[in-house]
C-alpha cells in the first residue's frame, strides 16, 4: 500500500470527525504556541545577557569594601596577587557619573557615566581606535549614544550617532563642594576636555548608551581633585573607599570572589545577570505546555478509540476485504500524523504573527527588549516538531491496538 | 491446481453466559468455482457462522478447513488476510461502503493492497467493474445518494475488483426491495455462470431458482 493511499484514506477518514479533529489540533497548537514562543523569549533573554556577561566590563568587576581610606593600599596589593586577576584600582579610578558637559561645545544637562578603561580594559571598538598605553583624555563612547538618565523616558531622536562624534571633543565639568550639614554648597568647577577616538556596539555588550570610557588616571584625577578641594564641615562624608578587581572572563567570577573572600576581604560581583526569572519563565511554561500536552494525549487517544469504535464495521469489512493489522494500524497512524503536522503549521504561522504584533507592539520602542534581539528560536521549533508528531504516533498505536485485538466477528456485530 | 473451499467435519461452539452454544456440528462442505450454492435456514441456524468460517473471518472448533488444496488452521492472521484479499470477495447485507468515499473510490478501496494490480490500472479496473453493472453514471456519487439496489451492486463490485475465485454473500438482499432483489440474483448466478463460486447464505425463498445447489442448516447441521 503506498503513502498516497494511506494519506487519502486517513483524510477521508479525518473528515467524519471534524469535531474531535479541530479539538485535537486546537490543543496542540496552544500548547506548542506556549512551548515555542517561551522557549524562544526566554532563550533569546539568556543568549542576550550571557553575550552581555562575556563583553561587560562591569560582569566581570568585583567590590572589595575597605572599612576606610586607609584600608586601600593594603587591599589592592593583596588582591593583585590572585589568580584570574587582571587589574586592581580604587574606586576612585572606576567611574564618575557627570551630569554636566559638552559634545561638540553644545552644553547638555544630561548624564554620562565614565568608566575606567585601559589598553587591556576595553569594550571592543567598531569604530575609530582603542586607548592606547597611558593615554590620556580620550574617550570611547557607545554607537547609539544617549547622554541621558536611564530613567528617564528613551526617546529615539536624541541619541546621537556615536560615529559622527570621532575626533570630536567631550567637555566635563565636575565640582568641589562645602560639605555642610543642611547643604552643600558649589565651591569650585573644574573641566577636563576629552578627544573621542572610538566607538563600541552597546548593544552588542548590553551597556547603558550612556557609558563612555576615559583612562583609569583621567578618572582618578577627576574624583581626586574634587576630594582634595572639597572642604567638610561639621559633618562626616565617606569618599570612594573601595577596590574594584577586574577578572580576566566572567566564567572564572565565582571562582575569584571564594579567593578573594579567602583573604578575608567582603568581596561582591559588582553586577550579576539575574537569570532566575528567565528559569522561572522556562519552567512554567514547560509545565503548562506539558499539562496540555497530556490533555492532548489523552484527548487524541479518546477520539481515536471513539472514532474506531464508530467504524468498527468498516475496520471489520477491511479486515474481511484483505487489508492486514499492519495497514489498519498505519491508516490510524496517518490520521494523527496529519493532525500532528497540520497543527504544527498552524502553530508555526501563529507564531510568527504573535511574534511580528510582538516586536512592532511591544518590543519597538523598548531598548532593553530590543537589544534581546527576540526571535523564534530554531531548535525550539525542531523540538515542537518532534513533540507534534511523536505524540500522535504514540497515541495511534495505543488506540489502533485496541481495534486490533479484536476479531472481525466482534468487529461486525459491533458495527 | 483446482480451485476449491473443502471443509470436514466443521465444528464450531460458542460460550455464552457461560453455555456452551454448538453453531456448527460436524459440517462436510465443498466449494467449487461456476456453481452458486445457496444455504438456507433460519436467523440463528449458524448460516452466518459458516460464511466466516469459509472466508477466515472465523476460526473452527473442531474439524478442517482447506483453501486450494491448503490447510488453514496454522495460518497466520497475515496469511489469512494475504488468501483473502486475492481469493474471496465478501458481500454483506448491510454493505458497509465508507460514506466518505464515492462508488469509484469504494470499488478501488481492496485494490490498494494488492501489488499485482498497478496502481494507475486500479481506476481503470473499478470504471469497467462499475459499468458492468450499469453504474456508470453513479460512479463519483457518495452511498448516501444512492439506492440500496446500488449501493449493493457497489459493494459486489468492490468484492470482484481483485478478481476472486469464491463470492461470500451474508444475506445479499436483506435490505433491497423485490426488484433490486432479482438484479443482485440475475449479477450473481451470471457471475457463478463466468466461473466464480457464489456462496450465499439466506433465509430468502426467492434465490432458489438461481441456485446450482441448496443447502439447508437447521441448528448447526447443514444437509442438502
Amino acid at each position: 500500500m503506498r503513502v498516497k493511499d494511506y494519506i487519502f484514506l486517513a483524510k477521508s477518514n479525518l473528515s467524519r470527525r471534524k469535531k474531535s479533529v479541530f479539538i485535537s489540533c486546537f490543543l496542540i497548537v496552544v500548547s506548542m504556541l506556549v512551548l515555542i514562543l517561551s522557549l524562544s523569549f526566554t532563550i533569546s533573554m539568556k543568549s542576550a545577557m550571557n553575550k552581555a556577561i562575556l563583553k561587560n566590563i562591569s560582569y566581570r568587576t568585583i567590590v572589595i569594601n575597605g572599612k576606610s581610606k586607609e584600608d586601600i593600599p593594603r587591599i589592592m596589593e593583596d588582591v593583585k596577587s590572585v589568580s584570574n586577576v587582571i587589574k586592581v584600582v580604587s574606586q576612585k579610578e572606576y567611574s564618575y557619573g557627570s551630569s554636566n558637559f559638552y559634545i561638540s561645545g553644545k552644553e547638555y544637562n544630561g548624564s554620562i557615566n565614565l568608566l575606567g578603561a585601559d589598553k587591556d580594559i576595553q569594550p571592543n571598538i567598531i569604530a575609530g581606535r582603542e586607548i592606547e598605553k597611558n593615554e590620556k583624555l580620550v574617550c570611547i563612547i557607545p554607537k547609539e549614544f544617549y547622554p541621558y538618565n536611564s530613567t528617564e523616558k528613551y526617546q529615539k531622536d536624541k541619541v546621537i550617532d556615536g560615529e559622527s562624534l570621532i575626533g570630536k571633543e567631550i567637555k566635563i565639568n565636575y565640582n568641589s563642594y562645602y560639605y555642610k550639614p543642611a547643604e552643600s554648597i558649589l565651591k569650585n568647577t573644574f573641566s577636563k576636555t576629552f578627544t573621542v577616538i572610538g566607538v563600541y556596539d552597546n548593544e552588542e555588550s548590553f551597556s547603558n548608551n550612556n557609558d563612555c570610557y576615559i583612562s583609569f588616571d583621567d578618572i582618578y584625577e577627576i574624583q581626586e581633585t574634587i576630594e582634595n578641594d572639597s572642604e567638610i564641615i561639621d559633618q562626616i562624608v565617606v569618599f570612594p573607599n573601595s577596590v574594584y578587581a577586574i577578572i580576566d572572563s566572567s566564567d572564572n567570577m565565582k571562582k575569584a570572589v571564594e579567593d578573594i573572600q579567602n583573604l578575608g576581604y567582603n568581596a561582591t560581583p559588582r553586577s550579576v545577570a539575574n537569570i532566575d526569572l528567565i528559569n522561572v519563565i522556562n519552567v512554567v511554561a514547560i509545565l503548562i505546555t506539558v499539562v496540555i500536552l497530556l490533555i492532548v494525549v489523552v484527548n487524541l487517544v479518546i477520539s481515536s478509540i471513539k472514532s474506531i469504535n464508530d467504524r468498527s464495521y468498516e475496520i471489520g469489512m477491511l479486515k474481511a476485504i484483505g487489508y492486514k493489522d499492519k495497514n489498519i494500524q498505519n491508516i490510524v497512524f496517518t490520521e494523527n500524523l496529519i493532525i500532528g503536522v497540520l497543527s504544527y503549521i498552524i502553530t508555526l504561522i501563529f507564531a510568527f504573527i504573535l511574534m511580528l504584533i510582538a516586536k512592532y507592539k511591544i518590543v519597538s520602542g523598548n531598548r532593553e527588549l530590543e537589544m534581546m534581539n527576540i526571535n523564534i528560536n530554531l531548535i525550539v521549533c525542531l523540538i515542537a516538531f518532534l513533540i507534534s508528531t511523536i505524540i500522535p504516533i504514540l497515541t495511534a498505536k495505543v488506540s489502533a491496538r485496541k481495534a486490533l485485538t479484536k476479531t472481525i466477528v466482534q468487529l461486525n456485530k459491533e458495527g | 491446481m483446482n480451485k476449491s473451499i473443502v471443509l470436514k467435519n466443521g465444528i464450531k461452539e460458542f460460550n455464552l453466559k457461560n453455555e456452551n452454544i454448538i453453531a456448527m456440528d460436524n459440517v462436510e462442505l465443498e466449494i467449487v468455482p461456476g456453481k452458486m450454492y445457496v444455504v438456507m435456514g433460519h436467523s440463528g441456524s449458524g448460516k452466518s457462522t459458516l460464511i466466516q468460517i469459509l472466508g477466515l473471518l472465523d476460526t473452527l472448533t473442531e474439524g478442517k478447513l482447506y483453501i486450494n488444496g491448503e490447510e488453514t488452521s496454522n495460518l497466520t492472521e497475515d496469511e489469512k488476510a494475504e488468501i483473502r484479499m486475492k481469493e474471496i470477495g465478501f458481500v454483506f447485507q448491510s454493505f458497509y461502503l465508507n460514506p466518505k468515499l464515492t462508488a469509484l473510490e469504494n470499488v478501488i478501496l481492496p485494490m490498494y493492497i494488492n501489488n499485482e494490480i498497478p496502481s494507475q490500472k486500479r481506476k481503470e479496473r473499478a470504471i469497467q467493474l462499475l459499468k458492468s453493472f450499469g453504474l456508470e453514471s453513479r460512479m463519483n456519487h457518495y452511498p448516501k445518494e444512492l439506492s440500496g439496489g446500488e449501493q449493493q451492486r457497489i459493494a459486489i463490485s468492490r468484492a470482484l475488483v481483485n478478481n476472486p475465485t469464491f463470492i461470500l454473500a451474508d444475506e445479499p438482499t436483506g435490505n433491497l426491495d423485490a426488484k433490486n432483489e432479482k438484479i443482485v440474483y440475475e449479477y450473481l448466478k451470471k457471475l457463478s455462470q463466468e466461473g466464480k463460486a457464489i456462496v450465499v447464505v439466506s433465509h430468502n425463498e426467492n434465490i432458489k431458482e438461481y441456485a446450482d445447489k441448496i443447502y439447508y442448516m437447521e441448528d448447526g447441521k447443514l444437509r442438502e
